[in-house]
């Protein structure tokens, strides 16, 4: 399930700046994706927002990817259409909190986002594999890639860490736990 | 500019001499003319010496004069009477002021206002209006950290400038200046130097709440002015440091003591093109 939400709209501002209106828009976020059922996808289109500071994407941002991961409710991001310098604000945020986000052009669900924040090696390889193996388990990797010479639970907590970071999705069926990319293909910064 | 204009220079040398006990009255006296820093840094400085003179009537009824009494504030001419109602006015200024009290100022309309009437501003001076609003992101960024971190008793008195060419805009408390404020986190708690508090405080992610939470607004204040000609000055305690705007590192800042002053006062000019007498403008 996709949702899609017009920032500016909701928010009623297209000047994105500070931290009081981070911490006031925080809750009107969370407020308008509370009906939404788990594991879905919400397009935070930032179309027509003419600003974003940082100090906004701390109060507001950072603490509702926290939110989304929380298992109460279980959500994904999607930032579309954010401007150039509101990207730079995001990545530079996301190297400070070590949060991760997927950035995308357009109206849909894109087939591609692109990855703003820094991941360890071995996660890097791991969200790569998945996007190579949609639908994948730990041990399913250990089988897939031997020359890694990763065992399947270090696969599992490298798993575990990508969703919790919102950039893999997650289905359990039987025993084992299946991960998906949020979108098709995942570009890393670098 | 001439050598009677009220800097925000001349402002620290005018308290120096009063602190070593000279008169400074015929000095001042002699002013036809301030800036928007010298102004308000001239406010900040007579809330501390009280016994400063007043400013003369060329400044007080200059353009700058008449729009600081607009405003109710300790900081600026008038601290008494009747306070005026806002402009609902979302037009291009030549100066204007205002003073950030009470809970949350800056989520209020009157602050949205005139904070738009600032980028208006700023665009009428003759920049790209993508300019003009990071112009006015990096204005509100100041605004908020004054807000957040100066604890100050009084209000914060915030003030911009257009210019042909340039825009100007200023922020400055009577509060616990970035020394103290940085030194309430133990990481900075060993950190004595007004100079150097300043110096960390511009670098990005440093913030009294920790590495990481807060920190960003001066970088937003940089990212404004990389591709313009631009003058910071950011004043606290006994420390001044002053940039250049197109070399927005904290690190090659000028660093300088200057007499004792309570609180934080920040000033930015930002020009359109290279002008020679750009810092007489602060």
């Amino acid at each position: 399930m996709v949702h899609t939400i017009q920032i500016a709209k909701l928010l009623g501002s297209d000047f994105l700046q500070g931290r009081p209106l981070g911490r006031k828009h925080f809750p009107m976020l969370c407020a308008e994706l509370t009906s939404l059922s788990d594991g879905g996808i919400v397009l935070l289109d930032f179309a027509s927002v003419r600003v974003v500071t940082g100090s906004w994407i701390n109060e507001a941002i950072v603490p509702l990817m926290g939110w989304l991961a929380d298992q109460r409710n279980d959500l994904f991001a999607v930032f579309m259409n954010l401007d150039e310098d509101c990207v730079d604000e995001l990545r530079l945020i996301s190297e400070w909190t070590h949060t991760c986000f997927l950035l995308a052009k357009g109206s849909k669900l894109p087939t591609q986002a692109t990855l703003a924040g820094e991941l360890d090696p071995g996660q890097r390889d791991t969200l790569l594999a998945v996007v190579a193996n949609a639908g994948v388990t730990g041990a399913e990797l250990e089988r897939l890639l031997p020359d890694a010479g990763v065992k399947a639970t270090a696969w599992n907590n490298r798993l575990k860490d990508l969703f919790q970071k919102r950039l893999l999705r997650r289905e359990k069926y039987g025993r084992e736990q299946r991960y998906w990319p949020v979108v098709r293909e995942v570009v890393l910064n670098g | 500019m001439t050598l009677h204009c009220l800097t925000a220079g001349v402002c620290d040398e005018l308290q120096q001499a009063r602190e070593c006990g000279r008169d400074v009255g015929r000095f001042v006296c002699e002013f036809s003319s301030a800036t928007l820093p010298g102004l308000i840094e001239y406010g900040c400085a007579r809330r501390q010496f009280p016994e400063l003179p007043v400013l003369p009537m060329s400044i007080v009824e200059s353009e700058l004069g008449f729009a600081n009494a607009e405003v109710l504030s300790d900081l600026g001419l008038r601290s008494t009477g009747a306070q005026k109602r806002p402009s609902r006015l979302i037009t291009a200024q030549g100066v204007e002021f205002f003073v950030l009290e009470g809970d949350q100022p800056t989520l209020s309309r009157d602050w949205s206002e005139y904070r738009l009437r600032f980028e208006q501003s700023a665009k009428a001076s003759g920049f790209p209006l993508k300019t003009a609003t990071a112009l006015a992101a990096a204005f509100g960024e100041m605004a908020d950290n004054a807000v957040f971190h100066s604890e100050s008793t009084v209000g914060i008195l915030v003030g911009y400038q257009a210019l042909p060419g340039t825009s100007l805009f200023c922020i400055a408390d009577a509060g616990i200046g970035v020394l103290e404020s940085l030194r309430s986190n133990p990481e900075y708690h060993n950190l004595n130097d007004h100079r150097e508090a300043i110096r960390l405080a511009l670098k990005p992610g440093v913030s009294r709440y920790g590495r990481g939470h807060g920190g960003s607004g001066f970088a937003q204040v940089f990212k404004s002015l990389a591709k313009h000609w631009g003058t910071l000055r950011f004043r606290s305690g006994k420390g001044c440091v002053t940039m250049d705007g197109r070399d927005c590192n904290a690190d090659v800042g000028v660093k300088s003591e200057a007499p004792f002053r309570p609180g934080f006062q920040v000033s930015v000019c930002c020009r359109t093109t290279e002008s020679p007498d750009s810092e007489q403008l602060i």
